[in-house]
């Protein structure tokens, strides 16, 4: 099936206006809560409306799931953690979380699978933020060199709310990850910190659109990575000003890190406009480390090998850093440490 | 002069294509103080770079030894490990690297020891209290959002974990207000207790100097070394300035 689908078509020929895969799944159930903090109730909100940055596709392959979704609503200051456990064979899981007017609601998902387990994980997201809300969903992909992960997420911010996105991709051969934000409510605001790194010949497809329809709304879409061996990623990111979005802001930047010269890198920025007084940015560094920067760290002894190795982790880092809440920061720096990344095709 | 450490002869180095050094010799022996004096792109940074072994630079002629052994023939990361070491005037910032991760790797790759956390920990936060470091820096990422003043004395923080056996200061003091330039060479008087280990301070100014033990000074003008002589040359550029040697190059 199609996914990631680009919202307005660039040449064909580019082979990047979506990506395909053959995940297929006919269960779920493969979602557990790990820990649930402050005021969470069963959600009955209507999320019909919702889309997800994977697509229509996928998103009927959800829907005809038997299993029913999570649906949670929270208040106040609420943390919720789930755990996607991996067997062999695929799983598809749906979650819903709504969090009410003026409240701080955070929610962890750690996509993870025991190293050589062939799992695949489909899990679809869908958010709403109400009036003065902020949501937070933190992803984190640690699925083994041989899982896969297909993730769709999908958001709608009422006025003032803000939707907080942190994606980390610690490794798996094939992820697909993302998110669709619409920014309908007036001062309303999505941000997106994502660190990816892939190498073997691993593949990563993301996409991110935010439609911006309230007036002075921000977004804010940051990802970083590192890609090696003939690993392939491609990066979709669309601001999309529609009419009546005046005073709105969005940028969105990428910083990739290419450790050899066997890698694909694609990146398609997409900025689209229906309103006057917006401002949209795009910005990019991609490639290798600055001559000076080297230099630098090779003045204090460390070769080259080792300097691109720490360079690698620390775009993971700056990003697991953003992450609320402690346990899964430090779970990330655990396994960061524990399974550091190879930079010559062996394990190191 | 004590044992040689550093020996520099007839040094020629060039840097996009222009020539900055010509013909510089320079001898430093363990435990002593060196000052490079000079006015503005006079190549004392040029100097410090090629001993470090910068790839912006080229060396074009003459010899370098550390320790008997050709430098010149080293990376700049063997370079380290054999105990040069140098502050960088603008020192670089990396998101997702710790100041104390940094430190403790390139601790690690000195001593080619792996480095216990605790008591690396204690001697680290101990070195910041004598730089007025704030504690919370150690777990912060390396420079970044550092003012000036906090990324010079990340630099002498370095200095003090690495313990190299030679030390190059490249205008360490530019930049800094008087309480900083205090708080540094409190750092860098640390450093020269160490007497098996050398010096070489690069500067344009006289500040740092003050409260510092000098054992020889070399005035740097355009690419060559114009005038050499004890500590009391600090003081005559001081008063004078460099105008009565800029001739002489």
């Amino acid at each position: 099936m199609k996914i990631n689908t680009l919202p307005a078509p660039t040449w064909r020929w580019l082979r990047m206006n979506q990506g395909e895969t053959d995940f297929d799944a006919g269960k779920g159930g493969r979602l557990l809560i790990a820990e649930r903090r402050g005021d969470w109730t069963p959600c009955a909100r209507d999320f019909s409306a919702v889309k997800g940055s994977a697509g229509e596709a996928f998103a009927a392959l959800a829907a005809n799931m038997e299993e029913k979704p999570l649906a949670l609503s929270a208040s106040g200051e609420a943390l919720l953690r789930l755990c996607w456990r991996a067997e062999e064979g695929a799983a598809l899981d749906r979650v819903r979380i709504a969090a009410e007017p003026g409240s701080r609601v955070t929610a962890v998902m750690d996509i993870a699978a025991p190293e050589g387990c062939s799992g695949e994980a489909g899990l679809e997201t869908l958010l709403l933020a109400d009036e003065g809300a902020e949501l937070t969903l933190v992803q984190i992909f640690r699925v083994g060199a041989e899982g896969r992960s297909v993730v769709s997420v999908g958001g709608e911010c009422a006025k003032d709310a803000r939707i907080r996105l942190i994606q980390l991709v610690l490794d798996g051969r094939e992820t697909d990850l993302g998110a669709h934000v619409l920014l309908r409510g007036e001062g309303s605001d999505f941000t997106a910190r994502i660190g990816y790194r892939a190498n073997r010949d691993h593949r990563i497809d993301m996409n991110y659109v935010v439609p911006h329809e309230g007036k002075r709304t921000t977004c804010d879409i940051q990802a970083a990575g590192v890609l090696e061996d003939t690993a392939r990623k491609i990066f979709r990111g669309t601001i999309d000003f529609r009419r009546g979005s005046a005073g709105a802001v969005g940028a969105e930047t990428e910083d990739v890190l290419l450790m050899n010269d066997g890698t694909v890198n694609q990146t398609i920025p997409l900025i689209l406009c229906a309103e006057e007084d917006v401002s949209g940015t795009h910005g990019a560094t991609i490639g290798r480390l600055s001559e000076e920067l080297v230099y630098y760290m090779a003045s204090r002894g460390m070769p080259v090998e080792l300097i691109y190795r720490q360079m690698a982790l620390s775009r993971l880092n700056a990003v697991a850093a953003q992450i609320p809440d402690e346990a899964t920061r430090v779970a990330v720096a655990e396994y960061l440490n524990g399974a550091d990344f190879d930079t010559d095709g062996t394990t190191v | 002069m004590s044992e040689e450490l550093l020996k520099i002869e007839d040094l020629s180095v060039s840097a996009d294509e222009k020539s900055i050094l010509r013909g510089v010799d320079l001898a430093v022996g363990r435990g002593e103080t060196h000052v490079i004096l000079g006015p503005n792109g006079a190549g004392k940074s040029t100097l410090g770079n090629a001993i470090m072994g910068s790839p912006a630079y080229t060396v074009t002629g003459g010899r370098i030894t550390f320790l008997g052994g050709d430098l010149l023939e080293k990376a700049v990361n063997e370079r380290a490990r054999d105990g040069i070491f140098m502050s960088f005037q603008n020192p670089l910032e990396v998101p997702g690297l710790s100041l104390t991760n940094f430190i403790r790797s390139a601790v690690e790759m000195r001593t080619g020891q792996k480095v216990r956390f605790f008591p690396f920990r204690k001697e680290l936060l101990r070195a910041m209290e004598l730089l007025d470091m704030d504690p919370s820096y150690a777990d912060r990422d390396l420079n970044v959002g550092f003012s000036g003043g906090e990324k010079k004395k990340a630099e002498i923080l370095q200095l003090l974990m690495l313990k190299p056996s030679l030390a190059i200061l490249d205008e360490t003091d530019s930049g800094l207000d008087v309480d900083a330039v205090r708080t540094v060479s409190r750092g860098v008087r640390e450093f020269q207790k160490d007497r098996e280990s050398a010096l070489i301070i690069i500067t344009h100014n006289a500040g740092i100097l003050s409260s510092l033990h000098v054992d020889r000074v070399h005035i740097l003008v355009d690419g060559r070394i114009v005038a050499e002589g004890d500590g009391s040359l600090v003081d005559e550029i001081s008063r004078n300035g460099f105008a009565a040697y800029e001739n002489k190059a």
